[in-house]
């Protein structure tokens, strides 16, 4: 694993940790949503700092660059997560219908008991 | 001391009543407020069968926003203390008199009921107690105070909290709001107490979403503590 690729997972590591920071500060993003990036920077900078463990995954799997196997594993998680924020606003925008509904059929209940 | 009783509810029909009466036997002057959290059960239906007060969320909102949602009614009916009561029977009603007694006495914002403190029941083991030491030694290192049961969810509010958990961004009754309110001046007093097993219902902690629990819970006590104001 070149030097250059392990700078540059570290420093990517402190963007996404410095970046979550900024918004847990601005209130534009619960702790709890940001547990999975606190822990994904962590584990960017445990790769870049023991390449050993990603050189000898991708011998395992026989990818011949442990790049190679760096960047398909990272591609792997985002691509979940990116599921799992669609399940996410999925859900949420079906809550969000359900109260406009609800809220809606209250303030009229109210306006005709007035 | 008007203390609100907020009794967060999530399909909690197997013992939400004995849990209810229990309580208004042994603390009459407290007002009681059922938060029934879109239960999918019978948990409203039968707390207003028996006359309780009880607000319905109309989707399930989670814990945090059951609190908020008894703090805004505390808040606009001019209680002088709320206390946070679970639904499955764990909390014994006998010890609010201590924890309301403790906060005219010591003029603390935060009082809770300790199984740990000297005199306390000490009903918790195994990795809930590790998890408890590690958040326990983790809010002392931060704040100085240490506080012995931080994740009992028996917990008395005074007023001057109101606003902060009624308009607050991602603030909740947890381990890690105490710790942060600490760091922003609030004082904590605890009181000694024994809690029962659940009477029924399931623990929202369990499995996989109790160490996503530990790991939200240290990491905003160890890190993001210091970015928020």
């Amino acid at each position: 694993m070149s030097i250059t690729l392990r700078l540059g997972l570290t420093i990517g590591a402190f963007v996404i940790f410095g970046l979550v920071c900024y918004e847990v500060s601005r209130k534009r993003i619960r702790v709890s949503d940001s547990v999975f990036w606190v822990i994904f920077s962590l584990v960017l900078v445990f790769i870049a700092l023991f390449p050993q463990i990603a050189i000898g995954l991708a011998n395992l799997v026989g990818i011949a660059s442990p790049a190679n196997f760096v960047f398909a594993v990272a591609l792997g998680i985002l691509i979940i997560i990116c599921i799992l924020l669609s399940t996410k606003v999925s859900m949420l925008t079906d809550k969000v219908q359900n109260l406009a509904s609800k809220v809606a059929l209250l303030e009229d209940e109210r306006r005709r008991e007035r | 001391m008007r203390t609100l009783a907020i009794v967060p509810a999530y399909n909690e029909e197997d013992v939400i009543i004995p849990t209810l009466e229990g309580l208004v036997a042994a603390c009459p002057e407290v007002e009681v407020l059922v938060i029934d959290d879109g239960s999918a059960d019978a948990t409203a239906r039968l707390c207003r069968e028996a006359g309780f007060h009880v607000v319905s969320h109309p989707t399930n909102c989670g814990l945090a926003t059951g609190f908020r949602t008894g703090i805004r009614f505390a808040r606009d009916h001019g209680f002088d203390a709320v206390v946070q009561f679970d639904a499955d029977g764990q909390h014994l009603p006998e010890y609010i008199h201590d924890m309301e007694a403790a906060m005219d006495r010591t003029g603390a914002d935060i009082v809770i009921a300790s199984r740990i403190v000297e005199g306390g029941g000490g009903e918790i083991e195994g990795l809930r107690a590790v998890g408890s030491k590690l958040i326990s030694s983790l809010v002392k290192l931060t704040t100085g105070t240490r506080i012995t049961d931080p994740t009992s969810g028996f917990r008395l509010y005074s007023s001057r909290l109101f606003d902060e958990f009624a308009d607050g961004f991602d603030l909740g009754p947890e381990p890690d709001a105490l710790a942060w309110l600490m760091r922003h001046g609030a004082t904590v007093a605890e009181v000694p107490c024994s809690m029962r097993e659940r009477q029924g219902g399931t623990s929202y902690l369990a499995g996989f979403s109790s160490l996503a629990y530990m790991a939200r819970t240290c990491l905003n006590i160890l890190v993001f503590q210091w970015f928020r104001h």
